[in-house]
């Protein structure tokens, strides 16, 4: 990472998330900071999906999302977490060193491919 | 010459999404209801859609961030899911008067009664741009769509009264009707600052790989090409006021349009008008369904792009699908295609302030555009741009329900 002040919120947040193949994975759609007793908090990981979304709106909001997510979901609600460790570079997307096939973040695109675009007849 | 050549496509291409379904309706109305007496709004909308079209393809150009992407990424989700949920509905309504004017088009040619053509209308959009890519759209419809200037040649032949349309540039107060006068001059602008025009341009910038370099090429398209569209719209309003106004015919079917045409240019006039009505509403319908899947696909961080197949951006390919297959839905539960137009531009100027308040920050925000940022001059119109759609969308809905006919 360059020497320069990364402004989490400014910078990171709402950003794209790149993963190691150079493919789009999502957004940054939330920020997790931990504060464990008698140590600094610190920045623990990123995470994307409607759930983290639903929880900024409100928490009502959130709860609801959650539960839709869970009963109708692809992967039941559950969220992409990226490590803050694996992030390798921040500019005006967020590269990150994982693979965003192995994260909940490509389920849907993957489903529509295999379920429905797949039966539909063949695009450009 | 290379250059030449792109800034020629790029006039007629932008033209492309100017001139629709909603433009020409408002336009015609204005024309037959109160002559040349509003030819302001279209130019004062022109004049503001050249400044946000520009800046909108500076930065595409720039940061390879098209507007959406550049919002929620400067304003984060809980403000981008207001643009996000007004745009979708604003996009299906325009998408279904889209839809409404292809398949008016198709009756025009054929006789056979719109209803029966929104579903086969859909489907050619679909299939479009399932099997097309970029290119093909852009060029491919816009040059068809050139058929518009129809409407230039009919209200030259019509003998317009030129001092009276030169009157016509500079805002008056109506001599009659005033809130019907207002509630056109508020969809004129709406059917003119299209927000979905400035999302479906700076995409298309990224599809089309621009950078620093194509910063002159996007200043000349969004001048000529956005001025042209501006022009075409205008001669639809003369066409009317010469044609209409004198035998104090109204516009109240979408149909009475091609009598603009065809009374001057008497029937190969008719035929063109018809082809013409029909091309110009699938190239936006295209863009429509296209600016949908960029809207959604950019917010989420989804794979996207017309160039790549459905199956590299599934997520992207089913949204647009899924807005097509909603699109005759209106249409076919018996909706009137010109009624839904004139609600959908008045409503296009209530997300505008939305909008085009972001725009003003990231045009001035060195991480989206470096040193390109905005110029007094830009950001001069930039607020008042943001000024007049803040009072237009107080005051579309009340004009809306009170001069909407």
């Amino acid at each position: 990472m360059k020497n320069e002040q990364i402004h989490l919120v400014r910078d990171v947040l709402d950003h794209l998330m790149i993963d190691k193949k150079d493919d789009s994975m999502g957004r940054v759609d939330g920020m997790v900071i931990v504060d464990e007793e008698g140590k600094q908090p610190k920045v623990l990981e990123l995470q994307g999906g409607i759930v983290v979304l639903g929880e900024r709106l409100g928490k009502r909001i959130g709860r609801w999302v959650r539960l839709a997510a869970m009963k109708w979901g692809l992967v039941r609600g559950k969220r992409t977490r990226v490590a803050w460790k694996d992030v390798r570079w921040i500019e005006i997307e967020v590269k990150v060193d994982v693979d965003g096939d192995q994260t909940p973040a490509l389920e849907w695109e993957h489903w529509l491919g295999e379920n429905v675009i797949s039966k539909l007849p063949r695009s450009k | 010459m290379k250059k030449y050549f792109e800034v020629a496509l790029g006039i007629v291409t932008s033209r492309g999404g100017f001139l629709e379904v909603g433009s020409m309706a408002t336009a015609a109305q204005a024309g037959a209801g109160f002559g040349y007496q509003l030819l302001w709004p279209i130019l004062l909308g022109t004049i503001c859609l050249i400044f946000l079209m520009e800046m909108a393809g500076r930065m595409a150009a720039i940061c390879h961030h098209p507007l959406p992407s550049a919002v929620r990424e400067r304003f984060g989700f809980n403000y981008f899911v207001i643009p996000l949920v007004a745009q979708s509905a604003v996009d299906f309504l325009v998408l279904s008067s889209e839809v409404g004017g292809m398949s008016l088009g198709l009756q025009l040619l054929s006789g056979i009664g719109f209803q029966w053509w929104a579903v086969p209308s859909a489907i050619l959009v679909w299939l479009l741009l399932w099997k097309g890519n970029f290119s093909w759209i852009e060029y491919g419809v816009s040059f068809l769509g050139l058929l518009t200037v129809v409407f230039v040649v009919a209200a030259v032949k019509m003998k317009p009264e030129w001092v009276a349309g030169a009157r016509g540039l500079v805002p008056s107060l109506p001599r009659h009707d005033k809130i019907h006068y207002w509630f056109l001059a508020v969809s004129i602008l709406g059917a003119t600052i299209s927000p979905f025009l400035f999302n479906f341009y700076s995409s298309g910038a990224v599809e089309d790989e621009w950078d620093e370099k194509d910063l002159g090429v996007n200043r000349a398209t969004a001048g000529f090409g956005m001025g042209f569209g501006g022009l075409i719209s205008m001669a639809v309003l003369v066409a009317a006021a010469a044609v209409l106004h004198p035998k104090g015919m109204e516009v109240e079917k979408f149909e009475q349009i091609a009598l603009v045409v065809s009374t001057p240019l008497g029937r190969w006039g008719y035929w063109i008008v018809a082809a013409g009505i029909f091309i110009a509403c699938l190239g936006a319908a295209l863009e429509l369904s296209l600016d949908a899947a960029y809207v959604y696909s950019q917010c989420f961080g989804w794979a996207w792009g017309e160039n790549k197949s459905a199956r590299d951006a599934t997520r992207f390919s089913s949204i647009y699908s899924l807005f097509i297959l909603v699109s005759p839905i209106l249409l076919l539960i018996g909706v009137d295609p010109m009624k839904l137009t004139m609600f959908s531009m008045a409503l296009t100027v209530v997300i505008l302030p939305f909008v085009v308040l972001p725009f003003l920050v990231l045009m001035n925000d060195p991480q989206h555009v470096k040193e390109h940022r905005n110029g007094r001059i830009g950001n001069t119109v930039m607020f008042l741009v943001i000024v007049m759609a803040a009072v237009l969308a107080v005051v579309a809905i009340p004009l809306e329900i009170f001069g909407g006919k």
